[in-house]
């Protein structure tokens, strides 16, 4: 069960969470996002949630075996570039630790010892690396806009730096997903 | 409309080739590559769903900004000859990268002739000016069949159109005007970067070299390249890099003298996530792999033991296949 709580305590509990679920209809969204843009502290709270579903989602899919998507696919992306932030995995990561690391109560980090204890001690140490992916993130993924950018680049400047489709095809990539 | 006249120019240029065929010797292929390299340039160009203006001083320095059809900015690159940054609204950083080491002219010219057979299509009109087509058939099957319509005057390329084996048009770069001042000051290359951006690289090379060089050893996951290479394609360069989120990749790039190929490796774990559009398909060891054949350029992706790698081209899906299966 999800709290539905922000760190800023602004009343705007609920709408934030149903932001990020997508949930809300356009007024409340546009109230919403004006909130978020004045807010600091709601802010970084909405962009967590986003940070953590967008984390769910990847791993869900990978899991799955269903097509992946990339970071720019996502909802995370969108709202992070709105907020004019990063939005790459990396600090989706280091969000999600620190998120994590803010939530989590003496007792959490109690049984989160008590869980690398057991683990090592009954299955070996690469099932304490298994089981560490509920407190800590799962390794990042390689983004294929990155290659398609250096290998366009690469075709334009093997060509002498003449301009050649594959590079403005990658860029283009960047506003179209294929 | 205005696509429709572009498509319109490339198809009078076609049916005017056989008209004006062997009226003049057609630029050698050396010419233009030099001339592609070396030639101080200005204008616009029309690719795909893009419209950019350019210009190259002809010694490394370089400019593109990107619009759509609606004029909307997607961005701009400008390179300085050693690194290049790159620009997309909405991004709070610019992306720098090295200027990858790459051939002479002359050198790519020379495996260009010998991968590739050269057929003049006479002469015609581009951005107002008088141009030879030039048809590059391959050699070998797989690779794609490339027209150059190259200024009469310099020899400068002014329209690259490249076609699948079947006939299908894979991209077409055309210049819709251009002018060939002597000099370009560097100043035309400046940059701003806009409020609120910062400069980020876009990947670390930890260790780089070419075809001569051994590649390092000791690292965190075992990278083969393949056994089977398409022919007239040979490696010039690889490259050990971290990305943006510390992944450790190696990369293998092949040139055969007008195309390139890139093979990723990154450990399983690192794995990227293959495009929504992308379609699974299975190589001859029955290794399922993912398959994009329509997106920025041709891309399959699969994973052994103890890599994952993604090949990035222009080759047919049966070349593709062919250089996967041995790099197992």
């Amino acid at each position: 069960m999800r709290e539905n709580t922000t760190e800023a305590g602004c009343g705007l509990d609920e709408a934030i969470a149903a932001l990020v679920d997508g949930m809300l209809d356009a007024r409340a969204e546009g109230e919403a996002w004006r909130h978020l843009r004045a807010c600091e502290p709601c802010r970084e709270s909405a962009l967590d949630w986003l940070a953590m579903r967008h984390a769910c989602l990847r791993v869900g899919a990978y899991e799955r075996r269903l097509p992946g998507f990339a970071a720019a696919d996502e909802t995370w992306c969108a709202v992070a570039r709105a907020l004019a932030r990063e939005p790459g995995w990396a600090q989706a990561s280091g969000r999600i630790v620190a998120f994590r690391a803010r939530r989590r109560t003496p007792w959490g980090w109690a049984a989160a010892a008590a869980v690398v204890v057991v683990t090592a001690a009954s299955a070996g140490p690469s099932a304490v690396r298994l089981a560490s992916g509920w407190w800590a993130p799962a390794a990042p993924v390689a983004e294929i806009e990155l290659y398609w950018h250096q290998h366009g680049a690469y075709a334009n400047d093997a060509a002498g730096g003449g301009l050649l489709a594959p590079e403005i095809r990658a860029v283009e990539a960047g506003f179209q997903q294929p | 409309m205005k696509r429709l006249g572009v498509i319109g120019a490339l198809g009078g240029l076609a049916l005017a080739a056989g008209a004006a065929r062997s009226a003049e010797a057609p630029p050698a292929l050396t010419r233009v590559l030099v001339a592609q390299e070396r030639t101080p340039y200005e204008g616009r160009v029309r690719a795909g769903q893009s419209v950019l203006e350019v210009a190259a001083d002809g010694q490394g320095r370089s400019l593109q900004r990107f619009f759509d059809l609606s004029g909307r900015s997607l961005g701009w690159i400008v390179s300085d000859g050693r690194q290049r940054w790159h620009y997309q609204p909405g991004r709070p950083w610019i992306a720098v990268s090295p200027v990858e080491p790459h051939a002479e002219p002359e050198r790519r010219a020379a495996l260009a002739r010998r991968n590739y057979r050269t057929e003049s299509l006479g002469a015609s009109k581009l951005a107002s000016r008088p141009v030879w087509g030039l048809r590059l058939v391959p050699r070998y099957p797989g690779s794609p069949i490339q027209t150059i319509w190259a200024d009469r005057q310099t020899g400068f390329p002014l329209g690259i159109e490249r076609r699948a084996g079947d006939g299908g048009v894979l991209d077409r770069v055309v210049f819709e005007k251009v002018s060939f001042p002597k000099r370009l000051p560097a100043s035309r290359f400046a940059f701003a970067a806009p409020e609120g951006t910062r400069v980020e690289a876009a990947a670390t090379v930890l260790a780089q070299g070419d075809a001569r060089d051994l590649q390092p050893a000791g690292l965190p996951f075992t990278a083969v390249p393949p056994r089977y290479v398409p022919p007239g394609y040979a490696l010039s360069s690889w490259q050990l890099f971290q990305d943006r989120g510390k992944v450790p990749t190696f990369c293998w790039r092949y040139h055969d003298g007008l195309a390139a190929l890139s093979l990723y490796a990154v450990s399983v774990a690192h794995m990227p996530h293959a495009p929504g559009a992308a379609r699974a398909v299975k190589l001859a060891s029955g290794t399922e792999a993912r398959w994009l054949g329509s997106g920025p350029e041709r891309t399959l992706m699969w994973r052994t033991e103890h890599a994952a790698y993604t090949l990035v081209g222009a080759l047919s899906q049966a070349e593709f296949l062919k250089i996967a299966a041995t790099a197992i």
